[in-house]
């Protein structure tokens, strides 16, 4: 086999089943197809392969209830996280003082911190249920979602740096990682251990529990900032049950995680009682 | 009832015997039709039959032409032998009496 094409046939057949994968690569080899059949033939047996997996219910479900319930809000969150440093930023550089937004610094900072920390966590619990819930349709459909996710913020970051110093885009492009990047880990870790132990889920259940209670009680101080401010003329934002409805939501991952994991909790009992 | 390329592969595998695997496959599918056959339809299709339990696949040796990798070998089982068995007197039965010279097609 050429040198081009070991390369090419061994990048793409990682996409296999590692069986799969070794049988296939010796087929082209005794086969002696040039590199482009070569590349061309292992694609479309990777096509078929995943077409065949989308009769299932479980990589419908990954794509709709993770990618498109979970990831989109959280991406935007993400994102919207750089409001704060952003503004205090541009509003120092052009006038020299604090941006006044009624909340001190240190509130300001737990604010975001906590915000950060949700982010993270239920980005990691998304990318992990994400796999775990289709383990192999995960890896194309990961990719996919991936170059679309950077094709999206790599538009979003050049119109950004057509009106913005690069400084600014920068500090608008390092929340986006706090999405990205434990998503990323959550999947892989999931493709290569499986699911949680049944402990692991527990102290999974309860950060997350104590996750959304903090960020639904620090969310609210803005809103409580202005109202304090405008001697309650103004009531902006949501309230505090829609905060936690919409936080609840976007930790369905963890519920299932748990659940799947009690359910192989409950099936290793069973089978150790049996014997 | 079985398909098309299903009967060829079957029919593929019962010609081969011991030597039934793969690139062995699509080299004889291709020399029996004049057609080229992906891999990608190959293993799709031998995938389908295992689940029909048609055939049954192992693992084989690894030969050093094949970069030291292992072959799928393939062997058809009594239901898929019947399967195929059918599949071609359904194709017998339904050809009797028909005739394929051009000339008897309506322009």
């Amino acid at each position: 086999m050429s040198r081009l094409r070991e390369l090419l046939v061994g990048g793409w057949s990682r996409l296999l089943e590692p069986d799969a994968r070794d049988v296939v690569i010796g087929d082209l080899a005794e086969l002696n197809l040039g590199s482009l059949r070569s590349v061309s033939e292992l694609c479309g047996l990777i096509a078929r392969q995943q077409a065949r997996l989308w009769n299932d219910w479980q990589p419908w479900l990954a794509l709709l209830g993770i990618v498109g319930l979970v990831g989109i809000r959280l991406n935007s969150m993400a994102l919207s996280l750089t409001g704060t440093p952003w503004r205090n930023l541009s509003t120092y550089l052009k006038y020299g003082a604090r941006y006044e937004s009624g909340l001190t610094v240190s509130e300001e900072l737990i604010l975001w911190m906590s915000l950060a920390v949700a982010v993270m966590l239920w980005s990691w619990t998304a990318g992990f249920a994400f796999t775990a819930l289709s383990r192999k349709t995960a890896p194309v459909t990961g990719i996919l979602l991936c170059f679309a996710w950077l094709c999206w913020n790599g538009f979003l970051v050049g119109r950004g740096l057509l009106v913005l110093p690069w400084f600014f885009v920068l500090l608008w492009l390092i929340p986006s990682m706090l999405f990205f990047l434990p998503a990323v880990w959550g999947a892989r870790q999931a493709f290569h251990r499986g699911n949680l132990s049944f402990q692991q889920a527990i102290i999974l259940l309860s950060v997350s529990v104590g996750v959304i209670a903090l960020v639904t009680w620090t969310s609210g101080w803005p809103q409580a900032a202005v109202e304090k401010w405008s001697e309650g003329a103004i009531h902006a934002g949501m309230p505090w049950y829609r905060r936690l409805l919409l936080y609840l939501l976007l930790s369905w991952p963890t519920a299932w995680i748990v659940a799947s994991s009690h359910c192989g909790h409950v099936f290793l009992l069973r089978s150790k009682s049996g014997d | 009832m079985l398909g098309e390329f299903e009967y060829l592969l079957l029919t593929s595998a019962i010609r081969l015997r011991e030597d039934a695997y793969g690139a062995a496959i699509r080299l004889d599918i291709e020399n029996a039709t004049g057609r080229s056959c992906s891999l990608g339809a190959l293993y799709t299709t031998l995938d389908r039959l295992e689940s029909k339990g048609l055939v049954e696949t192992s693992m084989g040796d690894a030969t050093p032409r094949r970069g030291g990798r292992p072959k799928r070998m393939v062997r058809v089982t009594a239901q898929g032998m019947d399967a195929a068995a059918t599949f071609y007197d359904t194709v017998l039965r339904a050809s009797r009496g028909v005739s394929w010279e051009k000339s008897l097609v309506r322009p």
